[in-house]
């Protein structure tokens, strides 16, 4: 276990300093960032001060150098717009994403599990059919169409929900629904199929010829078999979660991290955007690498591959 | 065994893509009236079969009073290019990938696992924005980071097709002759593992589609006057009390190509797989 461990966290800090390389890259090689942050007219001595005060007078591996050293501190620099620290800005928002990415995906799974494993009992039945058909649906719609079909039912015709804004249950709703579609979708169609696969497996005609209820079957004897690759979609989700969850944010008007980095690049504030792609980044990693646990926690013989 | 007969779903299924092909091709003959001029006299006008809709816009009008339904034609251009061009270079990046890991193994094989790993630990999207917010949003950054996005499938089942094909018989042979190994890769490789990137590309260029309608509704795809579905839809929240049909068509259009790419992709995996695993058992 000891060495699975270490092996996955190792492969955690090499993705982790991939991603802060191609951040910096992007954000320093491609065009200069002091033109960037100023506004077009800006006169020479301006451009000059804040090349010297931002250190890029130095030569690149200097600068690369100092920027690692930055990150390990959470030094982002300062926001642009706001004049505020920019791990501050992103800090205070991750909540209200966590929030609203957590509800997307308790949900999800609240539906998929057992409509996943109603369809595959009753194979062909109605109900199978009509499962198979939402799932197609889900997994076409682009979230953020589903999005604006939800917000023109749900607020606009039957003016039943606040088309956008936090801070009640209510406000909550629509964005998570509309973050849950997809990841729904693909959840119910895998446990679908996971479950029709480990249906016709020899322990499970076993289990029926000793007489057990169907019910025991199916929960006792499949489910736990079929929950493996459940696991593995779940982690696989969690990036398109995180991209889904910025376009919910957008549409909704939900204060967090995604809308924060939208309107960031909007305004050119690129601090803002090295924190908040930063943060996202390592959500997701760390999300992944908790995946990777519960794994080899539910399949003792993924840690002896490693 | 004769040629697999193509089910009538999938046949269905395509109809939607070959019209959204058309529509992208004959746009500017097709469409009732040019995208991009607006009359400011009929704004937001609803469609032909609501009591206030007119027989001249079909599906309605904009807030500029811009044709709708030649709106989505024009669109179908943008999407579709975008969606196949950015398929083809990311499967062309994929599939030369594959094969060379797959084949040579050792070093070349470890470099495109840990590019594989690397971008899979990474939120595509989170890369896309970061990328076209500092380039600027244009046709080509578009397409070169869509392509870049779609590489590692490719070359995943490449990659793995290529290991198993190396040990077979008639690849054996080819070395024995004394073929060079890009000959090899060429003339038996590559024909083996061609098929199995055309099911991926299927499903891919339904991806694609999505992801460049994202960027475009958060305002980072192509740049307008261009018509493109992303931003009608981006257009279309503003009036959602005021004018349903904005965003409502639009959408639909990307739902239902996306749909039938990913019931093809889905048919054409089915019709492809029992040959192909015919093929290597005799192999």
């Amino acid at each position: 276990m000891r060495d699975f461990l270490l092996a996955k966290l190792g492969h955690t800090l090499i993705v982790l300093f991939c991603v802060l390389t191609l951040v910096f890259v992007v954000l320093h090689l491609t065009g200069d960032p002091v033109m960037m942050m100023l506004p077009s007219n800006a006169s020479r001595e301006e451009i000059d001060a804040l090349t010297k005060s931002l250190g890029l007078d130095q030569p690149l591996i200097v600068q690369y150098g100092r920027f690692l050293a930055r990150v390990a501190r959470g030094d982002f620099g300062v926001s642009l717009q706001h004049q505020q620290p920019a791990m501050g800005l992103v800090a205070e928002r991750l909540p209200a994403s966590m929030l609203l990415a957590g509800s997307a995906l308790a949900l999800a799974l609240v539906v998929a599990l057992p409509l996943g494993i109603l369809a595959a009992a009753r194979r062909g039945s109605a109900l199978d059919r009509l499962a198979v058909g939402l799932a197609a649906l889900g997994q076409s719609a682009p979230i953020f169409w589903t999005g604006l079909m939800l917000m023109l039912v749900g607020s606009v015709i039957l003016r039943l929900l606040p088309t956008s804004g936090y801070g009640t249950w209510r406000h909550l709703i629509l964005p998570a629904l509309t973050l849950a579609s997809y990841p729904m979708a693909a959840m119910a169609r895998l446990v679908r199929s996971g479950m029709l696969e480990v249906l016709d497996a020899d322990y499970v005609r076993t289990a029926r010829a000793k007489g057990l209820p169907e019910r025991e079957v199916v929960l006792k004897h499949t489910l736990k078999n079929a929950a493996m690759p459940i696991v593995t979609v779940i982690g696989l989700q969690f990036g398109l979660l995180l991209g889904g969850a910025i376009v919910c944010e957008m549409i909704f008007a939900w204060p967090g991290v995604g809308r924060l980095m939208i309107f960031a690049i909007y305004n050119r504030d690129f601090p803002l955007v090295e924190a908040a792609v930063f943060v996202m980044a390592m959500v997701f990693i760390l999300a992944n690498l908790l995946v990777d646990l519960c794994y080899a926690w539910l399949d003792p013989r993924v840690k002896l591959q490693a | 065994m004769g040629r697999p007969r193509v089910p009538t779903f999938l046949l269905l299924a395509a109809a939607p893509v070959v019209a959204a092909v058309i529509c992208a091709l004959l746009a500017p003959q097709l469409a009732p009236h040019d995208p991009t001029r607006g009359d400011l006299s009929a704004r937001l006008r609803p469609p032909a079969w609501t009591a206030a809709g007119s027989a001249r816009h079909l599906l309605g009008t904009d807030q500029l009073g811009r044709d709708i339904l030649s709106r989505i034609m024009f669109g179908a251009r943008v999407s579709l290019l975008v969606g196949v061009v950015s398929s083809l270079i990311g499967g062309t990046i994929g599939l030369a990938l594959g094969m060379l890991g797959g084949y040579f193994r050792g070093r070349a094989d470890s470099v495109v696992a840990k590019l594989i790993d690397v971008q899979l630990a990474f939120p595509f999207l989170l890369f896309a924005i970061t990328v076209i917010a500092v380039l600027g949003p244009s046709l080509p950054n578009l397409l070169i980071i869509l392509a870049l996005s779609g590489w590692v499938t490719y070359a995943r089942v490449v990659r793995g097709q290529t290991l198993s094909l190396r040990e077979t018989d008639f690849i054996q042979a080819a070395r024995g002759l004394g073929c060079p190994a890009w000959w090899i890769l060429l003339r038996h490789v590559l024909p083996n593992v061609l098929s199995y990137a055309l099911v991926i590309m299927t499903t891919e260029i339904g991806r694609l589609i999505v992801l460049e309608s994202t960027l475009s509704f958060l305002g980072l795809g192509v740049p307008p006057p261009t018509p493109s579905w992303g931003m009608a839809l981006a257009d279309g929240k503003e009036y959602l009390i005021d004018g349903w049909w904005l965003a409502t068509f639009p959408g639909l259009a990307i739902m239902v190509i996306v749909l039938s790419m990913n019931v093809l992709g889905d048919g054409a995996r089915d019709l492809l797989e029992p040959r192909l695993r015919g093929r290597a058992g005799r192999g």
